[in-house]
């Protein structure tokens, strides 16, 4: 088996860029595993969604190859295809279960399928409500119902928590896990909020300066993170107390609010800081232990 | 089931509570009303229509809508139902379908014409009935004195059907074209307006894709004189080859954009 046939999306040397305008991506290398929930993370206005359209051939590449299921984009392939690109696609006039037969008509997907869906996404109770009335969470729960109806082996999600409230986001993660992990689809969703990346999905890409700047597993991005720890003190007097840590080799600094930070190479060394601090008759008032996090990683490929 | 009737399908399920659908409805209700009303006030009040016939009737009935209300119902229509897909960028969804976008946009096409076709049917239904009304109302009139000509019910029906054709490609390609409602509305009026004053007396108006609503009736009636092909006149002719045109243009335009 070669690596077309484990990639539910595969692209190679992508490049586009708005007439007139700086590339948006170039040279962009994509690979999202089948069987995977794969993020695709990036700051606001990157150019998810730009990828994300250019993925299903709505956008003219100026370079480039994608294979979509282990094949090159053609009309056929949609039949296994599912989206939500930046907003929801509905007829505003229409019901939500009217909404679903519109969809279920062009997809060949039976009737039953609807009330299925609307149960899925929760929406069983507004169902019969024309679209117009709904809320902006509602439209969203709609979107991602249009795009699970003919059961696609691939889903692309745009910021699927997009207007919903905390309960609302907590439903659609679990939903996204159940699709994943009990209809067996691959799963692509982009967002800009690393924590909902970091509790959905099983492999991350960073889109960053028009490239995925890191690709691969969530276990391999925290693999990268350094092992070290930062502790930050508040603790009086502060000045005799850095003096203190600098004499014994720590790297300290002054930190927000009159405090202390300093980096450590291991938990062992936070009692030697302790015993140091008392040991010199410095009061210690807090300390906070902070590991290496996903988000330093993250910043770390912005920068 | 072919993707042509699916896609056909679908659009007759998404005009449910439609404004196109709503237009259709109420603008021949209204239609029917006011040439009604025409009717039983034309004698007293000078602009009014006067029949004396069913044929008459009949004909002040399709002079009527040609005129003005056919041409701009068209274009209206169109705009309207390209309007849905526009509004909530339902192409993005038409466009990763497993079914050619060309069947969508022929889907589309097709119901537009059926909605017309319907929209017509209306129409007929409701003229003969008012016609029955008006001959109750003005017995003078002597419509319940013999039967309306269904000859020609059916040549002014298919000549009304060919003709719109052309409009309707060119519309449902400009709608398509246009994402704002008010674009091809404009066009769609500014071509009525040119059509309207280069008028029937201009030999090559038939080569207006705006001018067939204009001329269909003066023909009718014998008081054009149109370069014709058998049956058909050159501007029903005309009409046809644009609706070709016009869809070819569109699937061009649907090839751009995606």
């Amino acid at each position: 088996m070669n690596a077309n046939d484990q990639s539910a999306v595969q692209a190679r040397g992508l490049h586009f860029a708005y007439s007139g305008e700086k590339a948006i991506f170039s040279g962009l290398e994509m690979d999202v595993p089948l069987g995977s929930v794969y993020g695709l993370l990036g700051a606001n206005g990157i150019g998810k969604s730009t990828l994300m359209k250019a993925l299903v051939g709505l956008l003219p590449l100026q370079a480039g190859r994608i294979n979509l299921l282990g094949g090159p984009i053609r009309q056929k392939a949609f039949q296994d295809v599912g989206l939500l690109i930046e907003q929801p696609n509905i007829y505003p006039h229409l019901s939500g279960v009217d909404n679903l037969l519109v969809m279920a008509t062009y997809r060949k997907t039976e009737r039953s399928r609807v009330s299925e869906v609307l149960n899925l996404v929760g929406l069983e109770e507004a169902g019969n409500k024309q679209v117009r009335h709904y809320s902006t969470g509602m439209k969203q729960r709609l979107g991602i119902a249009l795009a699970i109806l003919h059961r696609p082996r691939l889903l692309l999600l745009d910021e699927p928590a997009n207007g919903l409230d905390p309960v609302g986001i907590v439903a659609i993660r679990r939903l996204i896990r159940a699709l994943n992990q009990e209809e067996g689809m691959t799963i692509l969703l982009s967002s800009h909020l690393l924590s909902e990346v970091e509790q959905s999905c099983t492999h991350l890409g960073i889109l960053a300066r028009g490239r995925l700047a890191y690709q691969g597993s969530l276990e391999g991005a925290r693999s990268q993170l350094s092992q070290g720890l930062r502790l930050r003190l508040h603790c009086n007097p502060t000045g005799p107390a850095l003096d203190a840590m600098r004499a014994a080799g720590w790297k300290a600094d002054p930190g927000e609010n009159g405090g202390l930070q300093l980096l450590l190479s291991g938990k062992p060394e936070i009692s030697q800081v302790i015993d140091l601090l008392r040991g010199a008759g410095i009061d210690i008032h807090e300390l906070i232990i902070e590991e290496d996090r996903l988000e330093d990683f993250f910043l770390s490929l912005y920068q | 089931m072919s993707s042509f009737i699916i896609c056909l399908k679908a659009e007759v399920r998404k005009s449910r509570n439609s404004m196109a659908v709503w237009l259709s409805l109420a603008g021949t209700v209204a239609n029917l009303l006011l040439f009604l009303g025409l009717h039983l006030v034309g004698e007293q009040v000078g602009g009014g229509f006067s029949a004396n016939s069913w044929r008459e009737y009949i004909t002040n009935h399709y002079d009527g809508i040609a005129f003005m209300m056919l041409p701009l119902y068209v274009i209206i229509l169109c705009s309207l139902v390209f309007l849905m897909e526009h509004r909530s960028e339902m192409w993005v969804q038409l466009y990763t379908l497993a079914i050619s976008p060309r069947q969508v946009y022929l889907g589309k096409l097709a119901f537009l014409f059926l909605l017309f076709l319907g929209a017509h049917l209306l129409f007929i239904l409701g003229m003969l009935f008012s016609g029955l009304l008006f001959g109750l109302l003005r017995p003078a009139s002597g419509l319940l004195d013999g039967l309306p000509d269904l000859g020609q019910i059916a040549e002014l029906s298919a000549r009304t059907v060919l003709s719109i054709l052309g409009l309707m490609g060119l519309h449902a390609w400009l709608s398509f074209r246009f994402k704002a409602f008010i674009v091809p509305l404009l066009i769609g009026i500014l071509g009525y307006v040119v059509a309207g004053l280069l008028g029937t007396g201009w030999y090559w108006q038939f080569l207006n894709p705006y001018a067939p609503g204009f001329l269909f009736m003066p023909r009718y009636k014998g008081e054009a004189i149109i370069p014709h092909l058998g049956w058909f006149s050159g501007a029903e002719l005309m009409s046809i080859a644009y609706l070709g045109l016009f869809t070819a243009l569109a699937f061009i335009t649907l090839k751009r954009r995606k």
